[in-house]
């Protein structure tokens, strides 16, 4: 099959050589094939003659027409028998259509990937005549689609054998897709998940906890969340994990899946817990001397009473003096009754529900809850809210507490027609609550057992010497810090200062686990 | 009988304090604060002080046992609390003519107690 054509870069004068003169129509035909990027061929069996355009030279790499054989020589080693039997195949059907997609070697060695479009004319089925194509080089594309493929196989090697347990979730919250590990820490087998819905292998009372974050996050008010809460094994065991959840979306923003990673925190918890154990068992041994004080006192003015009423009993007309110590059995009996009720509250040590709250409404509620004891003192409470409060991650019954106790004790310790400030600020990354008032201030001495369970300077009016220590707790699982400054006669100072959560600023929530109380 | 100083922040506890002891024959008077009660020493001349251990305006009874033992040489003391003991006791130890009864008490282990501390010798100076 030797080329007879001497110049295939010359179109026109290969395309007019078997004939006589041009015609608009040759013309056309020859600037078109001039114009393409395609590599077009014609190899004419009969007449051994091949002829190629000026693309197919560039594509090959060298000059002058190729020939079928050099076709079949230069299809890569690994292609060929696939591509030699397609052919022959479409040999056998006879004059028609054939393509192929295949790697083909130039003269510097290099291969390209082409895809190869061929109209066959066949005298009979098996016996060829001549074979018109193009060769279109599909290289760049077949590099794309190598590079997608070699990524989708990382992406999948990640997810199947990752450290973590992760899992597609339609955006109704069922399981598409689950990992091994995750399979493994819910201890189900890999297609029994699929199908299944989240709130199937959620602890129920957890049900709810990232319930308001994962609302937030398909509305697209947030990009993700991440949450500490329990699931439930096959066996019915419970698993803490952390679950952090994001969004896949289209290019339009519908979403197509959640994605779900899931970290096994059950031993992190345990450890927590025992750590939490050992420090209750601790500050118990503390706790139970200031109860006994707290408790002894009442009960030894009890014992004291009954003796005095006892005597009184002996001498006639006593009546005042036997009365006055029932009354002082009675509110020492009661005393002790408040002081098992405040300890119950100071036990109590769940960890409470938080999410990011407005500081300034929790701080006007706080204000609202101590208006009746503020009128009764003659005191008024000014709150003064400077900044834009920043949403703060709290337990807003708890912070409430806490701003509650704090307007308590100061009204406690002010002189009617004073004034008790409440001032918010927000700087930096920082929010300041401060507590002042003009009262009858604190020595160096009772400011240092300020937060001592027990501790009061209101022995006579009820104070049990909790509401501080409780304070402290609260504002400390809330990662912030509470310092009282005070002086005799010059009032006091408490500031309170609470780091902005990076959470909700960034878009993510962080949840506490414990139901609402 | 003996002139007694009760020091007790506590109403609950000061009043029926001072009743049972007036009851008794004691001179009685009662302070609400360390303060107070060191203010009526000089005046009052007690024999024998009850002070409560942890009071409002100072936390450690036995820092008030030493300056009211400063102003008054012969005077006796019991210090009285709801704490529990084993803490007070070693440092009661280095403090002479000094009971310790812990609340609650009744009236016979008062009267006991108080009579074994005006018996005892009178400290020295």
């Amino acid at each position: 099959m030797d080329s007879r054509c001497e110049n295939p870069s010359d179109v026109r004068t290969c395309a007019s050589a078997g004939r006589a003169g041009s015609t608009e129509a040759e013309d056309r035909l020859g600037l078109l094939l001039r114009a393409t990027r395609d590599a077009v061929y014609d190899w004419n069996f009969r007449q051994s003659l091949a002829w190629c355009n000026e693309s197919f030279a560039e594509l090959i790499g060298q000059p002058g027409p190729a020939p079928y054989s050099w076709w079949l020589g230069s299809l890569h080693p690994e292609d060929r028998p696939a591509v030699v039997d397609s052919y022959q195949a479409a040999l056998k059907r006879g004059t028609g259509g054939w393509t192929a997609e295949y790697r083909i070697r130039r003269t510097d060695g290099t291969y390209l990937c082409v895809l190869d479009r061929a109209y066959l004319l066949c005298d009979a089925p098996g016996q060829p005549v001549r074979r018109i194509g193009a060769m279109t080089d599909v290289s760049a594309r077949r590099g794309m689609e190598d590079a997608l493929r070699a990524s989708e196989e990382r992406f999948r090697l990640t997810f199947e054998n990752g450290p973590l347990g992760m899992a597609l979730i339609s955006p109704e919250g069922r399981l598409l897709r689950a990992n091994h590990c995750f399979c493994n820490m819910l201890g189900y087998a890999e297609e029994e998940l699929p199908g299944t819905s989240l709130g199937e292998i959620a602890h129920p009372d957890d049900l709810r906890a990232d319930a308001d974050l994962a609302r937030q996050m398909i509305a697209g008010e947030l990009p993700g969340y991440t949450v500490d809460k329990r699931f439930l094994r096959k066996g019915g065991h419970v698993v803490w994990a952390r679950l952090t959840a994001t969004t896949l979306r289209d290019r339009h923003g519908k979403i197509m899946y959640i994605v779900g990673i899931l970290e096994d925190i059950t031993e992190r918890k345990q450890v927590e817990e025992a750590l939490r154990r050992t420090e209750r068992l601790a500050a118990i041994g503390t706790l139970a001397a200031g109860l006994a004080h707290e408790i002894n006192n009442p009960l030894g003015a009890i014992v004291l009473s009954a003796d005095v009423a006892m005597l009184a009993l002996d001498d006639a007309g006593q009546q005042e003096v036997i009365s006055a110590s029932l009354n002082n059995i009675q509110k020492a009996a009661l005393r002790c009754g408040r002081i098992v009720k405040s300890i119950l509250q100071f036990a109590r040590d769940e960890v409470s529900n938080k999410w990011p709250c407005d500081l300034a409404d929790v701080a006007r509620h706080a204000r609202d809850l101590t208006r009746k004891p503020a009128g009764e003192a003659g005191v008024a409470v000014r709150l003064e809210i400077r900044d834009a409060m920043p949403p703060l991650v709290m337990n807003p019954t708890e912070m409430e507490q806490v701003l509650v106790n704090l307007i308590a004790n100061a009204i406690q310790a002010s002189s009617p027609g004073s004034e008790v400030l409440v001032r918010l600020e927000s700087w930096q990354d920082f929010v300041r609550i401060v507590v002042q008032d003009w009262g009858r201030g604190m020595s160096a001495s009772e400011v240092s057992h300020i937060f001592d369970p027990f501790f009061t300077t209101r022995h006579g009016d009820g104070g049990m010497g909790l509401g501080l220590s409780i304070t402290y707790g609260i504002v400390q699982q809330h990662g912030g810090t509470i310092e009282v400054r005070s002086q005799p006669g010059q009032g006091s100072i408490a500031e309170i200062i609470f780091p902005i959560a990076e959470g909700p600023s960034q878009g993510t929530g962080q949840h506490g686990q414990d139901p609402d109380r | 009988m003996a002139k007694i100083l009760i020091v007790d922040d506590e109403p609950g506890y000061r009043e029926p304090l001072c009743t049972v002891l007036a009851h008794e024959g004691h001179d009685v008077r009662a302070a609400a604060s360390s303060t107070e009660g060191v203010a009526m020493v000089a005046d009052f001349q007690p024999d024998l002080a009850i002070v409560d251990w942890m009071l409002r305006d100072q936390h450690d009874g036995v820092d008030v046992v030493l300056t009211l033992r400063a102003m008054t040489a012969h005077l006796r003391f019991i210090l009285i609390s709801g704490y529990p003991t084993a803490s007070l006791d070693a440092r009661l130890r280095n403090v002479p003519s000094c009971q310790f009864l812990a609340k609650p008490f009744t009236l016979t282990e008062l009267t006991a107690a108080i009579q074994a501390a005006l018996k005892g010798a009178p400290p020295e100076g």
